[in-house]
């Protein structure tokens, strides 16, 4: 064992198959680990197989996963070096981040200061306009009073656009304009609206994407100045904001486009000192990348980045967390094949409501380029009280055709009994021939899912 | 930290079965009957305990074999968890009242006690002196006086 290693044993501060994922990573660098848990998951693999188990708590997340003074004492009492967040619960607050330095322990994942900047979207935003990442084409500020300075910012920006009230949020105050004609009795109409509703008639105009895709960029970044991006990702089928399925790389996106904003992003992320693995998310739509948010942990689609470009992406965390220099440049990380990631959930097929219980038969896909990330196993209890997610299918293969093609039969080798899954949606996205044909939007899955149903 | 701090669950919402048991307990420990759980937007969660004495010795009494009877021993777990130190009166046979403290868990200088919520005897130490020992563990058993 390295005698420079800032910690040996690592706390796993999460569940389910990020808290196995993680606790391998660690056993494969020679750390110890320790698997603090609710009373609902005490029949855990991982908390079964760690170094060092402890329930912190009983099954409501307040009380345990997301209890950040109980994580430090109990990263105390287990002697803990460093804390992993995993993804969720308390993987980006920065306070919790900053506490725990402040405890003397390592935090696997970037600064405070990183997560608090990439948490607020104004300063995000503003800190990726400024390192050149490109955002949605807009006022950059808000709308002036005249309405042909207005119009003129509309045509540089190109119909159709939306004008937002800036003390606006969730989804109100906001409309879509899609000519010239119709943009000042929209600007005065909002901006009155705004007034009523927030107090502010403040405006800004953005290009309005209607059916943009979902494209993310992975980053590592070392603290020795070393920031690598791991190529992109396109999570576009999703289901009320929750990803379903996710691909890498993005169908249909030129290599060298890839690469341009990945040149971007870890540009910014060297301006911002950042460290760790990120993701940059995008909306993408006729060649246009718009910067949406940045998620400074690992990401549950992280594997398929694994498969393709062969880097162990939570072992990176742990070694940059150690202090380790990135022994890769970016020349070295190469691109290849395609990989596809299902996301297993104990859901109803047709509610898509959670269905928790024992699992009873659990009978696992194999074969070249099939992996499987879980921690369920034969006989254990899907529990009502967290996310519905039970594992992760990953096929890898040569080209698209051939990942797809593992998948279906990875998907049909795939037996799962005394819960309900959504394997039979996966099997049927996979046979839907826009799909098959690659790029679909962000709202492709609930369209489609809308052709599907009866009613 | 305060120890009773961690022990009063927050509302947010309907409690869980074991938030309820806890609430329950920590009521019969403070010999009251009734609580009233409120938040900032007008919901009530009202909460009325028959003790658990009483029921228990209820049990006890309509039952031949009083002793042979586990069904009315009283698990005492840990509120917290830490590493648990024993005091003198965890050992079996020992008599114990409501507000008896059979141990600690301690995390560094945070001490948190574990009480007994009846008069009764101890008939078991399940838990293990100087251990790590989690939260909800179980660290003796009282088998209730009959009154």
């Amino acid at each position: 064992m390295n005698e420079m290693q800032r910690f040996k044993r690592v706390l796993i501060a999460n569940r389910g198959e990020i808290a196995l994922r993680i606790q391998r990573a660690c056993r494969q660098l020679g750390l110890e680990t320790v698997a603090v848990y609710s009373e609902a998951d005490a029949d855990s693999r991982h908390v079964r197989e760690a170094d060092v188990s402890l329930c912190i708590g009983p099954a409501a997340a307040s009380k345990s996963y997301l209890d950040r003074d109980g994580l430090l004492l109990a990263a105390k009492v287990t002697g803990a070096g460093a804390i992993h967040p995993g993804y969720g619960f308390l993987s980006e607050n920065a306070d919790f981040a900053d506490a725990v330095e402040a405890a003397g322990l390592t935090f696997i994942g970037p600064t405070g200061d990183s997560i608090r900047m990439m948490g607020d979207k104004i300063t995000a935003k503003r800190a990726m306009r400024e390192a050149g990442v490109p955002c949605v084409p807009g006022s950059d500020g808000p709308l002036p009073a005249s309405a042909e300075e207005v119009r003129a910012i509309a045509l540089e920006v190109g119909f159709p656009v939306i004008v937002k009230a800036s003390g606006g949020g969730g989804g109100r105050g906001m409309r879509v304009v899609h000519g010239g004609d119709e943009l000042e009795n929209a600007v005065a109409l909002t901006a009155k609206e705004a007034q009523q509703a927030f107090g502010n008639p403040t405006l800004y105009l953005e290009k309005y994407m209607q059916k943009p895709r979902h494209v993310e960029i992975q980053v590592l970044c070392d603290t020795h100045g070393t920031a690598l991006w791991l190529g992109a990702r396109d999570c576009s089928l999703q289901r009320r904001h929750q990803k379903v399925l996710e691909e890498a790389p993005a169908p249909g996106i030129p290599p060298e486009t890839i690469a341009g904003i990945g040149e971007r992003c870890v540009q910014a992320c060297r301006q911002i000192g950042y460290r760790g693995a990120g993701t940059f998310e995008f909306l993408y739509e006729d060649g246009i990348f718009a910067f949406i948010e940045m998620n400074t942990r690992v990401q549950v689609e992280h594997p398929i980045t694994e498969e393709t470009t062969g880097i162990d992406i939570v072992a990176q965390q742990i070694r940059i967390a150690q202090g380790e220099t990135l022994d890769l440049r970016q020349n070295d990380i190469l691109m290849q094949g395609h990989a596809i990631e299902c996301r297993l959930n104990a859901e109803d097929a047709a509610t898509f409501m959670p269905s928790p219980g024992t699992v009873t038969r659990w009978d696992l896909p194999g074969g070249p380029g099939i992996r499987v990330d879980t921690h369920v196993v034969s006989n254990y209890t899907v529990q009502p009280y967290y996310d519905s997610l039970i594992g992760k299918i990953i096929s890898y293969g040569a080209t698209r055709e051939q990942a797809i093609a593992r998948m279906r039969v990875a998907l049909a080798e795939m037996r799962v009994e005394g819960i309900s899954t959504n394997i039979a949606l996966h099997q049927a996205l996979l046979a839907d021939p826009q799909f098959q044909e690659g790029g679909v939007d962000i709202h492709h899955l609930e369209r489609w899912l809308a052709e599907r149903s009866p009613s | 930290m305060n120890a009773v701090e961690n022990q009063v669950p927050e509302f947010e919402g309907i409690p869980s079965a074991e938030d309820l048991a806890r609430i329950a307990d920590l009521l019969i420990e403070a010999g009251l009957e009734t609580i009233e759980l409120s938040d900032g937007k007008g919901a009530r969660c009202f909460m009325r305990v028959t003790s658990s004495v009483a029921k228990s010795d209820k049990q006890v009494a309509e039952n031949v074999t009083p002793v042979e009877d586990l069904s009315s021993r009283i698990a005492v777990s840990a509120p917290y968890f830490g590493t648990l130190v024993l005091t003198e009166l965890a050992k079996v046979g020992t008599s114990v009242q409501p507000g008896d403290v059979v141990a600690q868990m301690r995390i560094g200088a945070l001490q948190i006690p574990v009480l007994v919520p009846v008069t009764g005897t101890i008939v078991d130490v399940a838990g293990e002196d100087g251990a790590l020992t989690g939260y909800g563990a179980p660290v003796v058993q009282v088998e209730p006086t009959s009154r």
